[in-house]
């Protein structure tokens, strides 16, 4: 094991490696940065560029790229009201009023920090915990993943602002939204009107640049005056130790959620940000101020985020089951490099799991530097004027959202989501539901329709595993605790609930 | 305050409406329905639509509930809601969403290089720019770095 373990920190210290951990890492955190451009969608586009390199280069590129973007979709988020990425959904709750208060630098700041420590805790256990919490996600079924939905979707109740009834209404609208497409079980066109393109259902990163960043645009149109937008420019991130201390539990309990989120395959990173958000705000002394800019809001919904770095490439690695979207497309690139992920890769080619270990080690080192950089780089955006920085925001979400597929409805598709986005916002509907919803929906039907068909129609089934019991009797507290809070608040206030 | 309450109390009756809509016609006009086997595809639809159903008739009931201890009157709300005070503020996104769909109709019938440079200059005169330097220079600019970035960079052909 010495051995092992020395030749690949010789192999993973040769120069290319190691710039190739810094390419990769630029190169995901641009990707994630712009809005609509995706940091799946730069994994997918570099991975020829590797076909040329050695196994270990090739994953110290992706593996890069994959932290970067994990963690730039916060930038975009705290200082344009858009996310980078779908999990970055969560950062744009306190990132960009704290941004709006003049806080930007301590938002990139937390951001940029919880991000590290998120992926280093989570790299930490992916090192020395890979095989048993592979071990654990192999116990997860049907009726554990339907029940684990179930739970997730009480994070509505947490990310529903001051309107407790709007939040369910934008997760039922999130819910509808996800049906559309080929029913999971019998491959029957639901809502697609017909048309072959809906086949597939509406993808998710149309609806996030829909929902967010264009209905920002048409925000921005209401009261058009060709100024800078209203945020002090950011130089840099930040953040006092004593404040990043003080955010310190919420940081790590974040990265737990993330890492045994991110193991469970299919769920990735947009559940895990919001589930660590919701925790924050429930277990924090001031959750008042979560909706307003509290740093503990941003530092939770980061650390949730990137620590399911580390916990989706614990399938991937020890079982060869991808985590989330990316690392299916990771999984991709192990194949394409002739290595098959699973428990021969822990005995063929131990050296180079070791070695990608260390890259993930080397890149926690990296990930500041890059992000600094990039806030500079970024935290300029303030000294363009709205009426220069807007368009060009939509022109990049249109060619973004076309070369995800070159489908022209996916553009109609986005601009009916920036309107729905934009009348839910004038209503005071919160978006993060619906995106909750819209994400957790196809994971919970299909996994509560295989379980009835495993148990014959018997709904025992998600209490008699026990697993599944457990989630579903949390579900029931979370649920039975919301009601009384929102009853408590509606004889209390004025303020419907 | 009041005028919210009864804006939401509307929006509420609008959804129960709305659900109705899926539940007695989109879903049976563009959802198969199973076979005896497993659940049927439109459970799941019609769950979600049930919800927002539910959700909706709250926020109405609760919206009546508040307006009812709040310092407004029906009469003055309505008469504010009548007059449209919130039309000016919807004339700029308005444009913007022809600006758009004026956009993606010509990048699909007319090419990249026919449709971003004129959207770009339309939505920056939008957006309230005046100065002819930047309304000549970004426009050229801007799409062409773009068509490098993406055709050559990303590899994601716009043509």
């Amino acid at each position: 094991m010495i051995n092992d373990l020395y030749s690949a920190l010789m192999m993973i210290l040769e120069v290319e490696n190691i710039i190739g951990i810094l390419f990769g890492l630029s190169f995901g955190v641009l990707m994630g940065a712009i809005p609509g451009l995706t940091g799946t969608m730069g994994i997918a586009l570099i991975i020829p560029l590797t076909y040329s390199l050695n196994p270990i280069t090739a994953f110290s590129i992706l593996l890069g790229a994959y932290k970067g973007c994990l963690y730039s979709g916060s930038i975009p988020a705290i200082l344009l009201n858009t996310p980078g990425t779908p999990a970055a959904a969560a950062t744009v709750l306190d990132g960009y009023p704290l941004a709006q208060k003049g806080m930007a630098s301590k938002a990139m700041g937390i951001a940029l920090w919880a991000s590290v420590i998120g992926d280093a805790i989570s790299t930490v256990v992916l090192i020395f915990g890979a095989v048993l919490l592979a071990q654990l996600s192999t116990k997860f079924g049907p009726a554990e993943y339907a029940t684990l939905v179930l739970f997730s979707l009480t994070i509505v109740a947490g990310v529903s602002g001051n309107s407790l009834i709007k939040g369910v209404i934008a997760a039922g609208l999130g819910f509808l939204f996800g049906t559309v497409g080929l029913d999971p079980m019998m491959a029957t066109p639901r809502y697609t009107f017909g048309m072959v393109t809906m086949m597939n259902g509406i993808s998710m990163m149309v609806m996030l640049i829909g929902l967010f960043a264009v209905s920002e645009i048409f925000l921005q149109t209401e009261n058009i005056k060709n100024g800078v937008i209203n945020l002090v420019k950011v130089t840099s991130a930040k953040i006092s130790f004593s404040e990043l201390k003080s955010c310190g539990r919420t940081i790590f309990r974040s990265s737990i959620i993330g890492i045994v989120l991110g193991a469970i395959p299919g769920l990735g990173g947009t559940p895990a940000a919001f589930l660590s958000y919701s925790e924050a705000k429930r277990k924090s002394k001031n959750p008042e101020e979560f909706g307003k800019g509290s740093l503990e809001g941003v530092a939770a919904a980061e650390a949730g985020n990137n620590a399911t770095c580390g916990g989706a490439l614990i399938p991937l690695l020890a079982l060869g089951v991808p985590g989330d979207v990316t690392t299916a497309v990771l999984l991709g690139a192990f194949l394409i490099h002739g290595l098959a992920p699973g428990p021969a890769l822990f005995i063929e080619n131990i050296d180079i799991v070791y070695a990608i270990f260390f890259a993930l080690l080397i890149a926690i080192f990296m990930l500041p530097i890059v992000g600094m950089a990039a806030i500079r780089v970024f935290g300029s955006i303030a000294k363009i004027p709205k009426s220069v920085l807007y368009p060009v925001i939509a022109i990049l979400c249109t060619l973004g959202v076309y070369g995800f597929n070159s489908s022209f409805s996916d553009l109609w598709l986005m601009l009916l989501f920036g309107v729905v986005g934009y009348v839910m916002r004038k209503l005071d509907f919160p978006l993060a539901p619906l995106l909750i919803g819209f994400v957790l929906e196809p994971i919970g039907e299909r996994s509560v329709r295989q379980a009835l068909t495993i148990s014959d129609g018997d709904f025992s089934i998600f209490v008699t595993h026990p697993i599944s019991a457990v989630f579903f009797g949390l579900s029931l507290i979370s649920v039975l605790f919301i009601s009384f809070k929102a009853l408590k608040r509606y004889r209390k206030t004025a303020v419907p609930a | 305050m009041a005028f919210n309450y009864l804006r939401d109390c509307v929006v509420g009756l609008i959804l129960v409406a709305a659900s109705l809509f899926i539940y007695f016609y989109l879903t049976p006009e563009y959802v198969a329905e199973g076979s005896s086997l497993g659940m049927s595809p439109r459970f799941f639809p019609n769950l979600g639509a049930f919800v927002i159903a539910v959700m909706g008739l709250s926020l109405s009931i609760v919206s009546i509930i508040f307006f009812s201890r709040s310092e407004g009157s029906w009469s003055a709300e309505l008469k504010r809601a009548v007059r449209l005070e919130f039309i000016p503020v919807l004339k700029g996104p308005l444009l913007t969403v022809l600006a758009f769909s004026f956009l993606f109709f010509t990048f699909e019938y007319y090419g990249y290089i026919f449709s971003i440079p004129p959207s770009l200059l339309l939505l920056m005169l939008l957006f309230g720019q005046r100065g002819w330097t930047k309304l000549i220079v970004v426009p050229l600019v801007v799409p062409a770095i773009l068509f490098v970035l993406f055709n050559y960079g990303l590899n994601m052909p716009l043509d």
